[in-house]
Parts: structure tokens; C-alpha cells; sequence
């Protein structure tokens, strides 16, 4: 899509391209799909491969569709290898630069040849208005004409709001799973009786750079069923941010969607379709690009987002992008810039303005907070900031309690919905969440009214979270002293990062026992200044120590290791630990320059592979494995990785370090990530 | 010294010429750095992975380490633009400024299209700024606006070259002809002020009067109405609009000025400089300090518009 769009395609120039291209229907090759719904419009976009005489025609009923929409009412972009007159806008090329240097397995990120994408331009509609549509090229019907080609318009612009949004995040993955959440989505819209209205996407849509292909196979087929009838807003994610440009507006994201940048959907002008607002009867969404635009309170977009607030007359008020504010999923706010910039600069004009929720992705993980305002803070503390520290469930502690109306600082609930296909993970707790899960699933948020309820649909189409916001009379907000905050259970976290530096010297670390061997040869040492270690000091018994509260079968499992002294220097980890008869181990020997991996199953070990490495005493060692569906890696002090075959099904065991007899090594972290399926 | 976020905006804005980079775009930047070296160090080194790393060095604040690798990626590839562009980005961050400009001409001398070239004419003018050659930027802030699709910053930058300049009627029209070109409501705010700039005060008037109607929130509107009457003099309209501003900006800041978004403050700021309360703007704008709208001056104190303009960041005024 083009940002500027007065470059509507002249008759004359189509009719030029027509004549020269086309000779018979041409396969549909996207869509079609709607856009930028507004009261009174609706954008119907498709693709064909080859040149069409392009025509909308909708009604009021599948086989009524007296109207139509043809020539300069209709967009033509094309891609780059079809010759088409100056003013016509071309889909997304890969730079040649970027085409000499890509892996020849890689897919094209380009736009596939002959493609001709459509945007039609229906306006003149009535609102809150069902009409049934279909598209042709020439008399010939490429799709609709039936009962799930429909669009209907917005109710008016400040009428009470009565709408279902299906909120999804980092879903386009292309696993099973993204189809399970898509199909629980549905479940649960049949079995309530009430199909969704909008959808909104935060992002992460089209795994792994955002390439045209990648739209096409992660994003347009499976959801099809849904585009063809309902609008689908979207926010920039960092994986459509590999091949598009927010600041130029220009790649296969910007070339899917179809938004507003001259307020044409309501809110004030953007000027690009990186970020825009748009009203839904009495509700004003705010869309942000949080990947590659300038996040600084004093940057063109907060320039805008003030500009849009100060405008914005609505009852509820949602914002949506990409990189969460509050999160510890397998992303941590408190440590990543687009997030901590997107919390210190946009949470406090938005909170200003009287958000009442803001949705995000990113972060692989479902985590919604309590009513809070001011949690600007890094780290996120929720000491001052949490409103109400209920669960906001109307079954539970009560729903959540605003003002009537937008307004400031009353509280917002913030919603990280990153867990949509890819692989889950949890790496903390953050202190203002109210709920947290790392199953797979979307949200379905049902505004009425002054209502607003989040439901978190899970894969299976189970109910895991609800949540209520009611915005009636005058409330007076209050600080609440003490705030419930969410276990910190580390049996619960996926991913953990050990660097000792908040144990006690001299004692075993926290969470990790000695399994087998010297139950006293495990204790952190301190190092000068604050950095700390693991020394590990096997006597006459192999020494195995263990990390207990996980169990994992696939996994990314990284330490360092050293030999401090001089012993015959074998060491190393175990993984599928059962017990001290059953697990794992990669040990390396500094004797031979060897490293080594085995199964020990019932006491006895057998070799499975042997590398030579270069061992050096007193130097860190790095030892990086990953098991995962693909194969299982490994790779030692960051030289090339290889694979091994574990010969027997892995179990699902502890990970851990191993210390042969009359040996002492030292380590100096452990890195873990649990794949969450 | 340049403010760090200018770094950014160049960051972005160079990464538009460049090649799609490989982006390890799942972990933060030091996973990214960690897994760059490891690449590199296991497949080899290639210009694209040294620029790529370079890159996550410059978002993480850390220019020294990303000029090197910008340096050595020219080394094995000396036109490659992404490290060209990257790398007079960095070094303008480091305040070298002769070797940035150095840089940005190379990449502008090989650049093949205007679309190409804007953002080194846009690195180009920053350094200009940065040694306060005004002419010399608004030059080439002018040749980067005749890309396709230029950004809503480069407008404004233009626009403030020609406030540095003194030349106000200039930025009125710069200004509209941005506006033609992008409809931004940025843009048609810096419009307004540039009209009251440049002494063009109905035509202001008539833009102010409008979004008054429509505004939710009054209080930005407000005080560019109340510089308009500082303009002409008009103590009492300069007071009154200034006042019914802080009104609004109190109701929307609480009792708890200190966590909202601190633009309100700055507006709030701003309303207590044109009611003659100077003292008070900058106790506000120091560290937020509420001032009681009940204290403030009922009379019409009078103030020289002149003066106030002066203190006042917000109008552009140099």
C-alpha cells in the first residue's frame, strides 16, 4: 500500500495495462480481504497472478450485488517485474544488494512475479450495515457471491459500542499450534453465539522476516476464512520489521495492509502507516510502531499520539504495538530498549489521556496486569502503581471500577498476547501481573457499553483468565498500599540464567543439589568484586549436581567451564538426568583434547560421539547445546556446531554439571531455556 | 554534543538505504552481538554479520565498538551503504564530525537514486546543525525532502533551519508545502507555530479557533492562542488563555505532577511564563511542582510578549 494514495490508477493507464496483459481470467492468488472499515467504507484488497478487469460488486444479499466498484475507485499496485505506466505503485522488491548476499535456500523476500494486487474503495455505505460482495475480473467471478464474503460497516462514529475484537500475537508461525488457537478462537465464538467483529494483530505475524511469501503462507491462508469478513488491524512486529520499513513505509507489510494516515478512520492525521488511530463507535484505538520508529517522548510519533489524545472523544481508549512495557516472558522489560522505551515514553502520555487498555505481543507468553497507572519505573516495581489488586474477574474479586468516560491517570490494564503460535517461555515474574501463562491462545475482548471484558481463549478453547473493566459514574482512584503480587515460582519459569551473583559464598547455590557424590563439593566462590562462581569438587565419587525444579527433554543449555587446578580435567554437564543409574553427559578431557557425549542407562555408559577439541587450563570454556525437534546441537567455545544422535529417546530429565572422581572444575553460568511447546 | 536520540533517528534512518540486514530480532542486543560474534567466529566474517553487529552496538548506546565494525566491514566491502551510513552516524554521535562528513559524502557519492543519497543529505545536514552552519543544513535537509517518501522529522528540521536563519516567512511556506505532501498533524502544528512566528496572526487564529471546537483537551491550543495575543500585545487574552490552559493542564496532572507525562508539565510551564510567573514555570519545569491555580496572578500582569517568547522552547523562537 501506498502511503500517499491519491495514486488511485487512472483509467486510461489500466485500460493500457489491460490491453497488453490480459487475455483470460487470472488465478486469485490472495483475498479477498477487507480493510480500514470505517461507517461508511470499507477497502476490499486481492491479489491475482496476472493482469484482470477488476471489479467489486457487493449488496445486500449473496446474490444480490447491484452495486459495483471499478476503475479509478479501485488501487492497482503491481509487482516490480510487470511493465505498468509511471503512477502506478510497485509491491515490495528485494534491494539487489541484499538479493547477491542471500542464502540461495532462503526464500525470495520479493513479492512473487506477475502479481497484481487490488484495493478497492467502497464508500457511500450505511452504517452498522451488512453487505454481501464479490470480485471479478471482467464477468467472470474470481470469489464471494455466498455467505462468507460479507462486510459490515462500522456502527456511528460515539454510539454506544457493542463489539467482540479478537486480539491476537506473534501467531505466524506456520505451527499447529497457530491453528489450534485460531480454531479455539472460533469454538468459542459458535459456542457463545457471537462471531468476532474486529481483529486486532500486535504483531509477529508473518515468521521469520516478514517476506511476502511468508505473509502468504503464516498469515493470508490460515486465516482466510476470517479476513474475508472482518477487518484486521495491525501493529509492526520486529519479524515483519526484517524486510519493512516503518519510517519509509515501503516492504510486504506495508504492501498487505490497508490503514488510515489521514484520519480517515477517525483520530488525527499520522501521516504513515506505521502508526494511525481509528474509532469503532465510542471506542478510540491508537496503533504504535514500536520496532524501528524514534520511541522518544519529544519523536514525531508522540508528537502525534498527544496531538490524537487531545482530539479523541470516545469511552474507552485502546492502544495496541508491538514490544510489551511489562513483561518477563521470554522477553524482559526491564532490560530490553523498545520496551523500557515504549514504558517511559508512551505509558505516561497515554495514561494522561485515560487509557484503559493497552495490548501488546513480542514477549511469548499470556500476562495481564492489575488496574495500575504510573508504573513508568525500571525496573517495574508494583509499589505505588497498582490501583486495584483484584483479579478483576466479576466472579471473583470484582471487576475492575473507572470513571465514566476518558479520563486521566484512572488506571489501565495492560496485556502482553505474544503467545499466539511460536514457543512459549517464561523467564521471571513480573510484579504487576495479575495473570500469567505460558499455554498458547488469544484473547477476545467484548466491549458493551461501559463494559469492556478480556477473555484469554487458550488453544484448547479453555477460559484461562477473565477480566472486566466497568466505566460507570465518578470514581476516585486510590494507591493501594501492599499490592498482591503474583508466586515467584521458579518451577514455573522456562528460562534461567545462573551467574551466582546473589548467592552466598561458601554455601550450594539456590535451586541446584548435589545428586550424586560429596554432598558438600558444591559452593559459590567469590571472585573479586561482585562476580561469583561454581566450584564443584568431586572426591572419590563422581559428583553430580542437578538444577531441581525443572524437568526438560528439549532444551538450550549453556555454561562455562574451567580447570582450576591441576587434576586430569574432566567436566562437564548432564542432561536427562533420572537418577545417578540414568542420564546424559558431555564431558570434556583436557588428557586427550576430547569431548565427549554418553548415555548412562542403568549404571552403564555408552559413547555416542567424540570431538577433538583444544582444552586450556584456567581459561573458560564455553559449552552450548541445543535438543530440539530439528536434531541436537552442539557447539564448544563458539567453534562450529555439530550434531549428535542421542541413539535412545531422551527423558524428560534435570540438566546439570558432572564432576568425575579426584576432579575440581569451576563454572562460571548457567544459561537454560525450556522449549515450551 | 548530540543528544542521543538524534543517534537514533539516524540509525533508522540509514537502515532505509541500506540492504535488508539479518536481524536476530528475538533477543536483545547483547544476545544478538553474542550471536553475531558466534556466526562470525564459526562461518566467517562477512561485511553483512560486521554491519548487522555494528548496528546492535549503536542501538545499545555503545558507538565505539560499532565504528569498528563498520570499519572493518568497509574493509572487506568499502561501498557497502549500510556500513557507510552506519558509520557516519556513529562517528556524528561520537561528535566527529570531520570524519562523519567525510563518510556521509562517500556514501552520497555512491548512492544511485535520490532515495538512495536523502539520508546521507539528512546525515550531512545534522552535522551541519551540529556546528550551527544553518544554511548549509537547510541545504540539504531541501535535497533530502525530495525523496519519495521523506520523514515528518526532516520537515521539521528544515523548518527549524530556516527559524535559525530569521527567515519566518520561509518556514510558513516549507511548512505548508509539507503539509501537501504529508498530512501529519505533527506538521500542521509546527505550521501554526510558524505562523505566529512569523507574524502571520489570523491566519493562525483561524487554525486555532478551529481545533478549539474540536479538542477534547484544550490546553495545547490554548497557549498558542495566548502567544498570538502576547503578539498583539493583549495582556488580558494572553492571561486568560494562559490561565483556562493551566486549569485544564492541573485537572489532567492531579495531585502527583511527578509521574505524568511531563510534556503537561512543560506546557504547564510554558501557561506560568506567559501569566508572568517565570520563577514559577521553571520550579515547574525543574521537577513539576503543581502551582496552585489559585495563587496565580488575577490581575493583568503586564508582560513583554518578547521576552516570554524568548524563554519559551516550545515556539521555535531562536
Amino acid at each position: 500500500m501506498t502511503l500517499f494514495r491519491p495514486a488511485f490508477v487512472s483509467s486510461f493507464a489500466l485500460l493500457t495495462l489491460l490491453m497488453t496483459t490480459c487475455t483470460h481470467a487470472a488465478p486469485l492468488y490472495r483475498g479477498p480481504y477487507l480493510q480500514q472499515g470505517t461507517p461508511q467504507s470499507m477497502v476490499v484488497v486481492w491479489r491475482t497472478e496476472g493482469a484482470t478487469a477488476p471489479q467489486l460488486r457487493y449488496g445486500s444479499a449473496p446474490d444480490q450485488l447491484p452495486h459495483s466498484v471499478a476503475g479509478d475507485a479501485i488501487t492497482l499496485r503491481v509487482s516490480e517485474d510487470v511493465a505498468a505506466a509511471d503512477e502506478i505503485p510497485h509491491l515490495y522488491k528485494e534491494p539487489a544488494e541484499s538479493a547477491a548476499k542471500r542464502n540461495p535456500k532462503d526464500h525470495d523476500p520479493s513479492t512473487a512475479p506477475n502479481t497484481y494486487q487490488y484495493e478497492a474503495h467502497v464508500s457511500g455505505l450505511q452504517p452498522d450495515t451488512t453487505y454481501y460482495y464479490a470480485v471479478y475480473d471482467g464477468d467472470t467471478r474470481l470469489a464471494g457471491g455466498d455467505r462468507d464474503h460479507f462486510f459490515k460497516t462500522h456502527p456511528p462514529v460515539k454510539s454506544n459500542p457493542d463489539m467482540r475484537i479478537w486480539v491476537l500475537g506473534d501467531s505466524g508461525k506456520g505451527s499447529k499450534e497457530q491453528i489450534m488457537v485460531f480454531d479455539a478462537m472460533r469454538s468459542f465464538a459458535a459456542a457463545s453465539g457471537r462471531p468476532i467483529d474486529h481483529f486486532i494483530h500486535v504483531g509477529d505475524m508473518a515468521y521469520d522476516d516478514g517476506t511476502d511469501w511468508e505473509f502468504q503462507k503464516r498469515f493470508f491462508e490460515p486465516y482466510q476464512s476470517t479476513l474475508r469478513n472482518t477487518v484486521c488491524w495491525p501493529a509492526i512486529g520486529n519479524h515483519e520489521g526484517v524486510t519493512s520499513r516503518g519510517i519509509s513505509g515501503y516492504g510486504p507489510y506495508f504492501d498487505a495492509y490497508v490503514v488510515p494516515t489521514a484520519g480517515e478512520a477517525g483520530g488525527a492525521p499520522s501521516g504513515t502507516e506505521a502508526y494511525f488511530s481509528f474509532d469503532i463507535a465510542n471506542v478510540h484505538f491508537i496503533c504504535l510502531d514500536s520496532h524501528d520508529l524514534d520511541r522518544k517522548p519529544d519523536g514525531a510519533m508522540a508528537q502525534w499520539l498527544r496531538a490524537d489524545l487531545e482530539q479523541a472523544q470516545a469511552q474507552w481508549l485502546i492502544a495496541f504495538w508491538h514490544h510489551p512495557p511489562y513483561s518477563k516472558g521470554t522477553h524482559d522489560s526491564d532490560a530490553e530498549h523498545r520496551e523500557i522505551e515504549m514504558r517511559e515514553s508512551f505509558m505516561p502520555i497515554l495514561e494522561s489521556a485515560g487509557v484503559d487498555l493497552t495490548l501488546t505481543g513480542h514477549s511469548h507468553i499470556y500476562e495481564r496486569s492489575m488496574l495500575m497507572d504510573g508504573a513508568y519505573a525500571t525496573p517495574t516495581v508494583a509499589e505505588g502503581v497498582i490501583l486495584d489488586d483484584g483479579d478483576g474477574n466479576p466472579s471473583g474479586d470484582g471487576a475492575y471500577r473507572k470513571s465514566h468516560g476518558l479520563q486521566p491517570n484512572e488506571g489501565s490494564v495492560a496485556i502482553v498476547a505474544g503467545h499466539g503460535g511460536t514457543t512459549n517461555g517464561r523467564m521471571g515474574t513480573s510484579p504487576v501481573m495479575r495473570s500469567i501463562s505460558v499455554e498458547h491462545g488469544s484473547v477476545i475482548l467484548d466491549i458493551a457499553d461501559d463494559s469492556l471484558t478480556g477473555t484469554m481463549v487458550d488453544k484448547y478453547g479453555a477460559t484461562q483468565d477473565l477480566f472486566r473493566i466497568v466505566k460507570q459514574g465518578t470514581v476516585s482512584p486510590e494507591r493501594v498500599e501492599n499490592p498482591w503480587q503474583p508466586a515467584h515460582d521458579i518451577t514455573l519459569l522456562s528460562r534461567h540464567h545462573f551467574n551466582f551473583a546473589e548467592d552466598t559464598p561458601g554455601e550450594a547455590p539456590a535451586y541446584w543439589e548435589v545428586a550424586t557424590g560429596n554432598p558438600n563439593g558444591m559452593a559459590v566462590i567469590a571472585n573479586e568484586g561482585k562476580s561469583r562462581h561454581l566450584r564443584a569438587t568431586a572426591q572419590s565419587q563422581p559428583l553430580i549436581g542437578v538444577f531441581r525444579p525443572n524437568r526438560t527433554q528439549k532444551f538450550q543449555y549453556e555454561s562455562y567451564v574451567r580447570f582450576p587446578g591441576p587434576q586430569d580435567e574432566r567436566a562437564g554437564l548432564v542432561f536427562g538426568f533420572v537418577d545417578p543409574e540414568n542420564y546424559w553427559q558431555l564431558v570434556l578431557h583436557g588428557a586427550t583434547n576430547t569431548l565427549r557425549i554418553s548415555q548412562v542407562a542403568k549404571g552403564a555408559e555408552r559413547l555416542i560421539v567424540e570431538k577433538e577439541v583444544t582444552i586450556v587450563r584456567d581459561k573458560w570454556l564455553k559449552i552450548k547445546m541445543v535438543l530440539s525437534n530439528s536434531g541436537n546441537d552442539v557447539s564448544f567455545d563458539d567453534t562450529p556446531t555439530f550434531q549428535f544422535d542421542a541413539g535412545a529417546e531422551l527423558s524428560d530429565g534435570h540438566l546439570g554439571f558432572i564432576v568425575p572422581a579426584h576432579n575440581t572444575a569451576e563454572y562460571l553460568s548457567f544459561k537454560i531455556r525450556q522449549q515450551v511447546p | 554534543m548530540l543528544h542521543r536520540r538524534w543517534s537514533r533517528i539516524f540509525l533508522r534512518g540509514v537502515i532505509v538505504i541500506t540492504v535488508a540486514l539479518p536481524v536476530f530480532a528475538h533477543d536483545n542486543p547483547g544476545d544478538v552481538i553474542h550471536a553475531l560474534t558466534h556466526r562470525m567466529e564459526a562461518g566467517g566474517v562477512t561485511a553483512r554479520l560486521l554491519t548487522a553487529r555494528a548496528f546492535e552496538h549503536s542501538y545499545a548506546g555503545n558507538p565505539t565498538p560499532a565504528v569498528d565494525d563498520f570499519n572493518a566491514a568497509l574493509a572487506l566491502q568499502p561501498n557497502y551503504g549500510a556500513a557507510l551510513s552506519g558509520l557516519a552516524a556513529a562517528l556524528l554521535t561520537q561528535g566527529k564530525l570531520a570524519e562523519a562528513e567525510h563518510v556521509a559524502q562517500r556514501g552520497l557519492a555512491n548512492a544511485p537514486s535520490v532515495d538512495r543519497k536523502a539520508p546521507y543529505y539528512a546525515l550531512l545536514a545534522r552535522i551541519y546543525e551540529n556546528t550551527q552552519r544553518w544554511e548549509a543544513a537547510r541545504r540539504r535537509w531541501t535535497d533530502a525532502l525530495e525523496s519519495t517518501r521523506p520523514e515528518v522529522d526532516w520537515f521539521l528540521a528544515e523548518a527549524e533551519c530556516l527559524a535559525q536563519l530569521g527567515r519566518y516567512d520561509e518556514r510558513v511556506n516549507a511548512l505548508a508545502a509539507a503539509r501537501n505532501r504529508n498530512p501529519s498533524v505533527v506538521l500542521h502544528r509546527a505550521w501554526v507555530r510558524a505562523l505566529i512566528d512569523a507574524h502571520q496572526l489570523d491566519a493562525a487564529r483561524t487554525e486555532i479557533e478551529a481545533r478549539l471546537q474540536s479538542t477534547r483537551w484544550k490546553s495545547s491550543w490554548l497557549l498558542l492562542r495566548a502567544q498570538v495575543h502576547a503578539r498583539e500585545q493583549d495582556v488580558a487574552g494572553q492571561h486568560r488563555d494562559a490561565r483556562a490552559a493551566l486549569e485544564e493542564l492541573q485537572r489532567r496532572w492531579g495531585p502527583d505532577p511527578d509521574t505524568r507525562d511531563h510534556h503537561l508539565l512543560r506546557d504547564g510551564a510554558l501557561a506560568l511564563e506567559l501569566l508572568g510567573r517565570p520563577e514559577a514555570a521553571q520550579h515547574l519545569r525543574n521537577r513539576g511542582v503543581l502551582v496552585d491555580n489559585a495563587r496565580l496572578p488575577t490581575s493583568t500582569t503586564p508582560a513583554r510578549a518578547d521576552s516570554l517568547l524568548a524563554a519559551t522552547p516550545e515556539l521555535g523562537v531562536d
